[in-house]
């Protein structure tokens, strides 16, 4: 008896249990509430990178960016008011960068959607605070917006080099199709100049790029872009075949690749002590060829991550003259960055600003890098 | 008098004398239930999207052409799923750590002992690996590998001709780690541009893409799960005796700790598919359950299930709200309930905390 009544008081005082299931169950009957796809007779349709399609009445006026890519957006659009939000490594890459110099008023702007750093998940809310018309969100971070079915919703992708995509969702948001065409000619021009600079390739020399402090090294499919750009100025990524591009590399490795040259992963913000010194004064590393001869060069910055067709060209003349140094060159690399921001941006880069692209301070304790010093900074210095 | 309150007349049965009296804390769970529906309210007010009280009760009780479009979607669409979502999490992983205490005896266990939660973690890595990003595949992954876990847990307890807890432990154990092994593997692999933040988000668990449809699987398996466990607490007392006085009094001891085990692990398996894993929850909570009302898990368990539910609410809330970002609830839970536990674990000193 006894146990029949505690039987039946176990299953009665499980009540609240059976009513929050219930309750869920009820209330989850009805289908919640979603955006509502907007039919627009003379809209513009804008395709992301994984092939959705977006339409909007005209050029995006309010956009919302997640991913890496406002350098890209303000290359193409040039105005900056429709960029309403940020993340925040962006927005220090933003500040520390020329672009910061290059785009004032945008430089003014609250821009970081938090003060936590990181390319965590963003809270559906807070998009829908913004009202943004679109928001350009990594493709694994976009379940939320689909959830809600987010009409501004624009996808993005790795694109392993491949920056066309990308640009081709930014000119139709931009409405500027011309354009990112005259950028991607000019492009293509630059780097043509590069490669006829360099003249033939007999022996490709021998480079890595080391990711991270824990000597991640950069490696196919990752960063295909610089690893395609490197091979056109007779260049070799050490590291093809090596594994996986997420793999740490053992010291060991390291040593059996032993490379020419050793490059260092240009988005190293001031968070990380991965400079060249680094490489350099590692007992570990010192029977290394690149170490051995100062070859150890930290990538510089650029505006935009040295990626896409305005940056990208000058990478590839930054790798021609580093890989290359006793190749004479009829190529001033100081020229084609001032050059290339006056075309671009309508920027006066100052002597100042050109040595920081070129991280000149730091990189001139490696070797053959003082051909890059031009005229006395305004204060006096480098 | 109740069969656990005669069994304390046994000589092996020494109540603790700084346990409060379950019978002065009737009104326990009624207010616990009505703290909790509260609390689901306030959570509807709560979110990064700037919504008043008004406009929030306006918005849950009017018509849908009568509101703004996007009050509508964050109150109906994202807040309620959500917290119902985690509200029936809470619940289950606390009432599954209380259950999983008393079969185990043992303080120290949660529902993640038995390898479940990594065998389901294994099932949603690898279906996100594969593409499988929406829950219709997602899901079925992870519940059914979560499931597969205990079924190899149970094998290798067979293998070994282990019928104590300690082998079923040990086997959830080295399946856990078997799985967590393979769920490193992916990770590794994982391209890290276009799965691996993927992956690891995942892996720390979130309620942001709460939909009805996981609501409804998960309702529905917590009422499957939970009420039978509930109606289990009787025999988890006699349980408690230890196992030859269990089977003297004439419980079929183990055919009762692997109906706990199973029920326990379909709601692993199938809260770890809807949400990715929560730590903490089913270790902690159990034991704030047995500080306020005893070891009698007639009252226990519904008392840890409430308790559970009131506590992830509050973490999801704050996981939610701190920031702009989504702040993994494995995060969360994990952050508050290490120093939770040390607490209890200090506080606890010197007590029973079994019949034992």
């Amino acid at each position: 008896m006894t146990i029949m009544n505690s039987k039946i008081s176990g299953l009665l005082i499980s009540w609240p249990l059976v009513l929050i299931c219930l309750a869920a169950l009820l209330l989850c009957f009805k289908p919640p509430p979603k955006q509502k796809t907007a039919i627009r007779a003379n809209g513009i349709t804008v395709t992301d990178m994984k092939g959705g399609t977006i339409t909007l009445d005209g050029p995006a006026q309010s956009v919302f960016i997640l991913t890496p890519i406002l350098w890209h957006y303000l290359s193409v659009n040039l105005d900056d008011k429709p960029v309403v939000k940020i993340p925040p490594y962006m927005v220090r890459e933003f500040n520390s960068s020329f672009l910061g110099s290059a785009f004032p008023n945008l430089k003014k702007k609250s821009l970081a959607f938090t003060d936590f750093t990181g390319p965590a998940p963003i809270s559906v809310e807070e998009i829908l605070q913004s009202s943004p018309d679109v928001a350009i969100v990594w493709d694994y971070m976009s379940k939320g917006l689909e959830l809600i079915n987010f009409q501004g919703l624009v996808k993005t992708t790795a694109d392993g080099g491949d920056k066309t995509k990308i640009f081709n969702t930014l000119a139709d948001l931009t409405g500027r199709k011309e354009r990112v065409n005259w950028l991607w000619a000019r492009f293509e021009r630059e780097r043509g100049k590069v490669i006829e600079d360099l003249g033939d390739c007999r022996a490709p020399v021998k480079a890595v790029v080391i990711g991270t402090t824990g000597l991640t090294l950069w490696g196919p499919p990752s960063q295909r872009w610089f690893m395609d750009n490197m091979k056109k100025v007779c260049g070799q990524n050490a590291a093809d075949g090596f594994g996986s591009a997420n793999g740490q590399l053992n010291i060991e490795n390291l040593l059996i690749l032993d490379p020419d040259v050793i490059y260092l992963n240009p988005y190293i913000l001031d968070q990380t002590n991965l400079e060249t010194k680094t490489i350099l004064d590692d007992p570990r590393l010192r029977g290394l060829k690149a170490v051995r001869d100062r070859r150890v060069y930290h990538m510089p910055l650029g505006g935009s991550r040295l990626e896409g067709p305005v940056e990208a060209a000058l990478a590839v003349l930054w790798l021609r003259l580093t890989l290359h140094p006793e190749v004479p060159s009829a190529l001033d690399l100081r020229s084609a960055v001032r050059q290339t921001y006056r075309e671009v941006y309508g920027y006066e880069m100052s002597e100042d600003e050109i040595n920081i692209w070129l991280r000149l301070e730091e990189n001139l304790s490696s070797a053959y890098y003082d051909r890059f010093a031009g005229k006395e900074s305004s204060d006096g210095g480098i | 008098m109740g069969e656990s309150e005669s069994l304390e007349a046994g000589k092996t049965y020494a109540k603790p004398a700084s346990y409060p009296q379950s019978s002065k804390r009737q009104w326990l769970i009624p207010v616990l239930a009505v703290l909790l529906m509260v609390a689901i309210i306030l959570s509807l007010l709560i979110g990064r999207y700037d919504l008043s009280a008004g406009q929030a009760v306006e918005t849950l009780i009017g018509d849908e052409g009568e509101v703004a479009l996007n009050d509508a979607i964050v109150i109906k669409t994202l807040r309620l799923p959500r917290a119902l979502l985690v509200v029936l999490s809470g619940m289950g992983l606390a009432l599954a750590g209380a259950a999983m205490q008393g079969v185990f005896r043992n303080p120290l266990v949660g529902p993640e002992i038995l390898g479940v939660s990594s065998g389901a973690s294994f099932g949603g890595v690898l279906a996100l690996s594969l593409g499988f990003s929406g829950g219709a595949g997602l899901i079925p992954f992870s519940f059914t590998f979560g499931c597969g876990a205990l079924v190899l847990a149970f094998v290798l307890s067979k293998l070994a001709r282990q019928r104590s807890s300690l082998g079923l432990v040990l086997a959830g154990v080295v399946v856990g780690g078997l799985f967590g092994a393979l769920t490193g593997a992916i990770t590794y692999l994982a391209d890290p541009e276009t799965r691996l933040p993927g992956l690891v988000y995942w892996l720390m668990g979130s309620f942001a893409t709460a939909t009805r449809e996981s609501v409804v699987f998960l309702a529905a398996i917590t009422l499957i799960t939970g009420l039978p466990l509930i109606g289990l607490a009787w025999r988890l007392n006699i349980l408690s005796l230890g196992d030859s006085d269990a089977a003297a009094l004439g419980l079929r001891v183990e055919l009762l700790r692997w109906a706990v085990v199973v029920l326990v692990a379909l709601f692993v398996a199938a809260q770890v598919a809807v949400s990715g894993g929560v730590s903490w929850v089913g270790l902690v909570i159990p034991h704030l359950g047995r500080m306020l009302v005893g070891p009698d898990h007639a009252r226990l368990l519904p008392v840890s299930a409430l308790l559970g539910g009131l506590y992830l609410l509050a973490m999801d809330d704050l996981a939610r709200s701190l920031t702009a970002f989504e702040i993994p609830i494995g995060l969360m839970t994990s952050i508050i309930g290490t120093p939770v536990f040390a607490f209890f674990f200090v506080k606890l000193r010197g007590r029973g905390w079994t019949n034992d």
